[in-house]
């Protein structure tokens, strides 16, 4: 294996509120290889954003609370920096793009005065013409025609697509190793998002970088991820590259997801669901949490499942071959 | 083509500059600057436009109605009304200016730290501010006053002290709301400072509430200055504000009715002024008003 850029593990991100403590991540590792992309997959509210707001440390604590685990990156341990020393690394070396460009675009700030901000807090030294002139380009690259006039437009002069290049292109001004896109193309309409997860593609071939995409859309993770990572109730279920968990899928849950694709091929045929609601974070089931909703469920589930390691890459957290 | 010119030209284009050249096409907005631009030079210059002395009487002459010589008239101690208005232009304008600099720079900083940084923070700073908030007002210029002596700065310091407060509270409640936007977030994740990010990211959306409420507070912070100096607390006789001589001309008002008709038409010219210039800052500095 190459060897990872950014490795995480056991993190445990709790949040404590009045209804008590939300688990909201809850012992999840993984590791990102340079040049490569990890897919985390799973429903709303599985602890996918919190993971990645928790290793920009970009939560308002309280109420969050990070409660355990590493995030090694570069020789440096993110969870103990103080916040000064990650602001220098957010954006400069780990950018990250959101979901709504409708909204992660500042209505009252030129495209030029974000594009050229994302540069110059990190390095004061940077002259504003040089600043302008990166920002031009990185328009160019992510596939803006006539950037000169574009830049010095407002973000409500360009439709969802463009924004969401222009995040990109704000990303991309410092040259980060590590993009982190949490579901980038969820609010567009598909041939932009097409286009979108295209412009993503080629960056990371040009430029080597290493991504960790966040999504829902399994025909998204095919498409793009080298490794998969799938979430459920805060925890990881399965792990490994996408041949794996798209052929030879091992815990339930991810079965049940792929199945829950619809199909082309079997018209008619009535759309596979997974039955009951993801589990109150708050109260979540002792042992596997998925088990209340398994097809598969056993009396052992209600005791913490192990880790299995199918492959040197593939691992699941299930008690299926547990021996009774 | 000199592109290099037009590119630079661009570039140092800020929301600030963009917003003066949408001002310029409004010419309600424009036609209020300049009046009020004239009203403030008018104050400024007034020991210059006018033969008559503020305070000096003369009560062979008494109340008069407006002619040649006197332009607005004469009060009933004979003192020429045109030049008391010019000197009491230029307290109220002054009071109004100051006071409310005062209470739009304590308050948006106030309001915006406050709100953004929340938590305890906010929680201590908000209940500070109830405190404040409690103390009867004009109890609390009396005691400026007993302490300070009479001064008309200190009015200014107090009237400001007062006006912030409400001030505070809009900002603060608009940056609650602001920060939690994804552009923040997304902000802070692109590394940029905090202070940048309440000073750049924040602020410029709450210019319209504070733009708003500014143009309330100036017409407010006139009259609050006329009701303190009616109280004995403000300007004195024989310096004239456009507070007192309203107060003097509601007294004569069947009599000599010129007393109160010209100081009120200036009053109300201004405030006019003022709401239209108000009005049209606001449009100005929203990016997505029609414009273009």
């Amino acid at each position: 294996m190459i060897e990872p850029i950014l490795t995480v593990d056991n993190l445990k991100t709790y949040f404590y509120t009045r209804s008590g403590i939300i688990k909201a991540v809850d012992g999840l590792s993984f590791s990102v290889a340079k040049g490569k992309t990890l897919s985390i997959v799973g429903e709303s509210g599985s602890g996918k954003s919190v993971a990645m707001m928790s290793i920009m440390g970009l939560l308002p604590q309280p109420p969050a609370k990070i409660e355990g685990g590493s995030v090694q990156f570069q020789g440096q341990d993110l969870l103990k920096l103080t916040q000064t020393e990650l602001r220098t690394l957010r954006g400069r070396k780990i950018g990250m793009i959101f979901q709504d460009p409708m909204t992660s675009l500042n209505p009252y700030l030129k495209i030029s005065t974000q594009l050229m901000e994302a540069l110059t807090e990190h390095d004061r030294s940077v002259s504003k013409q040089t600043a302008y002139e990166r920002a031009l380009w990185t328009l160019e690259q992510v596939g803006i025609s006539d950037p000169i006039q574009r830049i010095n437009q407002y973000p409500h002069q360009f439709s969802g697509g463009m924004r969401q290049r222009v995040m990109i292109a704000m990303t991309l001004m410092t040259d980060p190793e590590v993009i982190i896109a949490d579901e980038p193309t969820t609010a567009l309409d598909v041939t932009i998002q097409a286009q979108i997860l295209d412009i993503l593609r080629n960056l990371q071939v040009k430029r080597g970088l290493s991504m960790i995409l966040i999504t829902h859309d399994l025909g998204i993770v095919a498409g793009m991820s080298d490794e998969v990572l799938v979430m459920y109730a805060g925890r990881p279920v399965e792990q490994g590259t996408v041949e794996e968990l798209f052929y030879h899928p091992h815990h339930p849950y991810t079965q049940a997801l792929l199945r829950s694709i619809p199909s082309v091929m079997h018209e008619n045929q009535e759309l596979y669901s997974i039955k009951g609601l993801p589990p109150d974070p708050a109260n979540l089931p002792p042992g596997c949490p998925f088990a209340p909703r398994c097809e598969r469920v056993m009396p052992i589930c209600s005791q913490i499942p192990p880790v299995r390691t199918l492959s040197p890459t593939h691992t699941s957290v299930c008690h299926l071959e547990t021996p009774s | 083509m000199n592109n290099n010119e037009a590119l630079a030209n661009e570039m140092g284009r800020s929301l600030w500059q963009d917003a003066l050249q949408r001002i310029r096409k409004n010419k309600v907005a424009m036609a209020s600057f300049w009046y009020l631009l004239f009203q403030g030079t008018v104050a400024i210059l007034a020991p210059f436009l006018t033969r008559f002395g503020y305070e000096t009487t003369d009560l062979l002459l008494g109340a008069t109605a407006p002619d040649w010589v006197h332009l607005f008239g004469t009060d009933d101690l004979g003192r020429d009304m045109f030049t008391r208005v010019l000197y009491g232009a230029r307290v109220s304008l002054m009071v109004g200016i100051l006071a409310t600099l005062v209470s739009v720079g304590i308050g948006v900083t106030y309001g915006a730290v406050s709100g953004y940084t929340g938590g305890r923070v906010d929680a201590l700073m908000m209940r500070g501010l109830e405190i404040l908030y409690a103390m009867p007002f004009t109890f609390f210029v009396i005691i400026l006053m007993v302490l300070f002596g009479r001064n008309i700065y200190l009015m200014f310091i107090a009237l400001g002290a007062v006006q912030w407060l409400t001030m505070a509270r809009i900002v603060r409640g608009q940056v609650v709301s602001l920060k939690t936007m994804e552009y923040v977030t997304a902000a802070r994740a692109m590394g940029v400072r905090n202070h940048a990010i309440i000073f750049r990211h924040i602020l410029p959306n709450v210019i319209s509430p504070v733009i708003i409420y500014t143009t309330l507070t100036i017409p407010g912070v006139i009259l609050e200055e006329a009701f303190l100096s009616f109280l004995g607390l403000g300007v004195q006789e024989p310096m004239s504000s456009w507070g007192t001589l309203i107060a003097d001309g509601v007294t004569a008002l069947e009599t000599y009715p010129w007393m109160i008709v010209y100081p009120c038409i200036t009053l109300m010219l201004t405030l006019v002024a003022l709401n239209f210039l108000g009005d049209g800052l606001r449009e100005a500095l929203d990016p997505k008003s029609n414009w273009e």
